[in-house]
């Protein structure tokens, strides 16, 4: 049956003629190992996107052996396969269908599969508008995933795309930046084409601006995908960011200058911008802080209000907001006028900010190296006296 | 008229007979038939007062057979609802429960017969009356009465306690009650019962069920708490209602105690199971139901300074709702507990912060004046929530304590104690990747 149907379509499709024909030639072999690898690279022909060519392929052929082949891949192609169904619901029962297939087999290993498969339900249910249900088995996923060990990456970064596309949608940018960073960590970028990356980069870079208690911007920095931004219309999300991570309000004002109207043109960030000020405020006091010597942890209130141009009485609800999120560790004594810092939250540098560390240990090799010379001196004193 | 008691009298006086012979007999079941038949006769006569009479008599013979008085009153108390007036009633029900005071095998049935007796009192507004009369009834110790029953009354008895505004009663009869009863799984309790055990009673069928005396009795400790404003007791009633398998099903019902819990966790003093309730409602996944309360809740748990000027013009709106919801308004009394809780989130924010501040800063912080501002410090020093020092004339708050010259040993020890860690962490983790990589490059 399934021999026949790709017999069939040898000569319905002549542009296809040969992928089936190899497709054909190994199933009557059957080596299923090197069918999955024919069929993944089968399934990635742009000729083979159109139409019903893939929902057809995996009711006739597919599913002829589909407890054969490895099951992870089995999900990846049903995934593959629901994405070309025209009706949402359509294409949920297909994957429940799966779903149920899958269990009926009884092996050890299935929930990787079925939870693949359950994500791409959940972002069927995204789309259709159903955040509620969507929102469900990313909850069960979760907890399901927790439980596991030693899981596929491609289960991993399907749960925290899914996730992450959940939180645009609630625009919740702090979950979405933290779900996203972790689907990076389990993707490749290398398989990205440029269009997703820059989309991505793009709206990266807007939750982290626009995040609650997002103030590390290093790690998506250092992140290669960073740099799709780079030599596009919306260069300047990428330098504005590079303001936030160095605390550098000056600099975070001159783009606000040049780049108004792009700035306009995004309503997340008209509406958000007291905040984005506030956190560009908190960044500058961190790179104060990070900049004095250790030794010199008392900063005068005037200091910080000369940078962030700010009144004291703002300086002093600038700080109280960054104790509270925990960014600094320190006490403040309004009589002086001062705030004595213990603590910073470490970050992730940049290059300039780990050379500057870097000048900053070795100064500390020196005086230590001095204080040994010194202990040496009077070291034969005191053995003699 | 003159005839019919007549023979009316004669019946009787020949039932008697037979009853005294069978009772000397020692024939429980004549004996039983002999008493049922008199107290039915004197009922199809209507002759209420005869009926009276004669169950006093009938009980007061000697060696009265127990199982003949049990039905006796079981007989009688069926004609309760059939009585023409309520004088008549009350004294039908005043005689059963003189008769069965002090007899075991009928106290369950004198306990029925006050419970309807205060109901009336009740419903005539005699409210002290009907609380009187509850509280001499000790079913606690009633072994053959229906745990649901029994519950039950106490929680009637609770009630008229609270009605009449006798607080301490109250709150006395609701002890008698432990809430553990109410988890308790009944598929466990189906015991064989030992030989000499009573035999318990199934309860009457308007009797709630176990369920909803829970509830039940957690609306009346609510009600008792309110009293005393007890917020964070009054809280943890509205969660225990919260967790009612019924309730918990059921989003138009448990979204107004979910609300309520949630009022009453910010007017509760800040403490330690205060603390632990707010962070636990914080992990309700229902919260996301009622996003303005997760809200509230939040900048509780945020230390930071809260404006309550716009914090109440936020919350005004819902904080007025509250009294279409289950268990009605908050009440002023509320309104300005809220306030001064969050005067005393603030200053606790600020004493975490803050080493030393003027007075003048703190005022400007809270939104008081500044005798207000000292005002409420000086009450936070003397509930030693806080510590902290003023300086009058200078017009300066510290809020550190002065630390001695082993405290700060004792803090350098320990940071230096956490740096050595760091470093001995960080030469571990180099030294592992280091192996890692010469691995890698002799592969």
């Amino acid at each position: 049956m399934a021999l026949q149907y790709v017999e069939a379509q040898r000569q319905a499709r002549p542009d296809l003629a040969d992928a089936y024909a190899d497709l054909a030639d190994l199933y009557q072999r059957k080596l299923w190992h090197q069918l999955t690898l024919k069929l993944d690279h089968f399934l990635q022909l742009p000729a083979a996107q159109t139409g019903d060519t893939i929902i057809q392929l995996y009711n006739n052929f597919i599913s002829d052996f589909e407890t054969k082949i490895n099951l992870l891949k089995l999900a990846h192609f049903a995934v593959i396969a629901s994405r070309q169904y025209p009706d949402k619901d359509a294409a949920i029962s297909f994957l429940e269908g799966v779903t149920a297939k899958l269990r009926e087999t009884r092996e050890r290993r299935i929930d990787e599969p079925v939870l693949y498969v359950k994500m791409q339900i959940a972002a069927i249910n995204l789309e259709k508008g159903d955040q509620k249900e969507c929102k469900k088995l990313l909850d069960e996923g979760k907890s399901t995933l927790d439980s596991m060990t030693d899981v596929d990456p491609t289960v991993h970064a399907s749960f925290y795309w899914i996730s992450s596309q959940y939180h645009k949608a609630c625009q919740e940018f702090a979950e979405f930046y933290k779900n996203a960073l972790l689907y990076l960590a389990y993707t490749t970028v290398e398989s990205l084409s440029e269009s997703f990356k820059l989309d991505l980069a793009f709206d990266l870079s807007l939750a982290a601006l626009l995040g609650d208690n997002i103030y590390n911007f290093g790690e998506l920095l250092a992140h290669p995908i960073i740099n799709s931004l780079i030599g596009t219309k919306v260069e300047w999300v990428y330098h504005m960011l590079q303001a936030f991570n160095t605390g550098n309000l000056a600099l975070y004002q001159e783009l606000c200058k040049v780049h108004n109207a792009a700035l306009s043109a995004q309503p997340a960030l008209v509406q958000n911008e007291r905040k984005l000020l506030e956190k560009i405020n908190i960044l500058c006091l961190m790179e104060i802080i990070f900049t004095r010597p250790s030794e010199d942890r008392t900063i005068p209130l005037s200091v910080i209000a000369e940078r962030t141009k700010l009144s004291i009485s703002d300086v002093e609800y600038l700080l109280m907001k960054s104790l509270s999120v925990h960014l600094i560790e320190g006490i403040i004594d309004e009589v002086d006028s001062t705030v004595h810092v213990s603590w910073v939250q470490p970050r992730v540098l940049g290059i300039p900010q780990v050379k500057a560390l870097r000048e900053r240990l070795d100064a500390w090799v020196g005086k230590v190296h001095t204080t040994l010379l010194s202990v040496e001196a009077e070291t034969p004193d005191l053995v003699a006296a | 008229m003159e005839g019919n008691s007549t023979n009316l009298d004669a019946a009787i006086e020949s039932l008697l007979n037979v009853e005294k012979q069978m009772r000397l007999a020692g024939d429980v079941a004549g004996t039983r038939k002999a008493a049922i038949d008199i107290v039915e006769l004197c009922y199809k006569a209507g002759a209420w007062k005869t009926l009276n009479d004669q169950i006093v008599v009938l009980s007061k013979r000697r060696g009265q057979l127990k199982q003949a008085i049990t039905a006796m009153v079981q007989k009688a108390m069926e004609y309760i609802d059939l009585t023409p007036d309520m004088d008549t009633r009350i004294e039908l029900i005043k005689t059963l429960s003189s008769v069965s005071a002090g007899k075991i095998y009928v106290e369950i049935e004198r306990a029925r017969l006050i419970k309807r007796l205060a109901k009336i009192k009740e419903e005539q507004g005699q409210i002290d009356e009907a609380a009187d009369l509850m509280q001499e009834v000790a079913v606690e110790t009633f072994g053959s009465m229906a745990k649901t029953e029994k519950i039950a009354f106490i929680l009637e008895q609770v009630r008229l306690c609270l009605d009449r505004q006798d607080y301490v009663r109250a709150q006395i009869l609701s002890r008698k009650i432990s809430p553990r009863v109410f988890d308790a799984d009944p598929s466990k309790e189906k015991k064989k019962p030992k030989e000499g055990d009573n035999i318990v009673q199934e309860a009457p069928a308007e009797i709630p069920s176990l369920l909803e005396l829970k509830r039940i009795y957690y609306e009346l400790m609510i009600r008792y708490y309110s009293h005393n404003n007890d917020y964070l007791e009054i809280c943890r009633c509205y969660k225990s209602i919260y967790e009612i398998p019924s309730i918990k099903e059921d989003p138009s019902k448990w979204i107004p105690v979910l609300r309520k819990i949630c009022w009453y966790l910010v007017l509760a003093p800040h403490d330690p199971m205060q603390s632990s309730l707010l962070n636990a409602t914080l992990e309700d996944k229902n919260l996301s139901e009622i996003p303005n309360f997760r809200l509230l809740l939040k900048q509780l748990v945020t230390m930071e300074v809260i404006q309550w000027t716009s914090l109440w013009e936020f919350f005004k709106d819902e904080y007025a709702n509250e009294k279409n919801f289950l268990g009605g308004a908050l009440g002023d009394k509320a309104a300005e507990d809220l306030k001064l809780r969050i005067i005393e989130h603030n200053i606790l924010v600020v004493s975490k912060y803050y080493s030393r501040i003027t007075l003048k800063r703190l005022a400007d912080l809270l939104c008081l004046s500044l005798q207000e501002a000292e005002k409420h410090l000086s009450d936070m020093v003397n509930s030693k929530s806080l510590i902290a020092k003023i300086d009058r004339p200078m017009g300066v708050v510290c809020f550190r304590t002065a630390q001695d010259s082993n405290g700060i040993l004792n803090s350098w020890a320990a940071n230096l104690e956490k740096l050595l860690d760091l470093v001995e962490k960080s030469c571990h983790q180099i030294h592992k990747e280091t192996m890692i990589h010469k691995a890698v490059l002799k592969a």
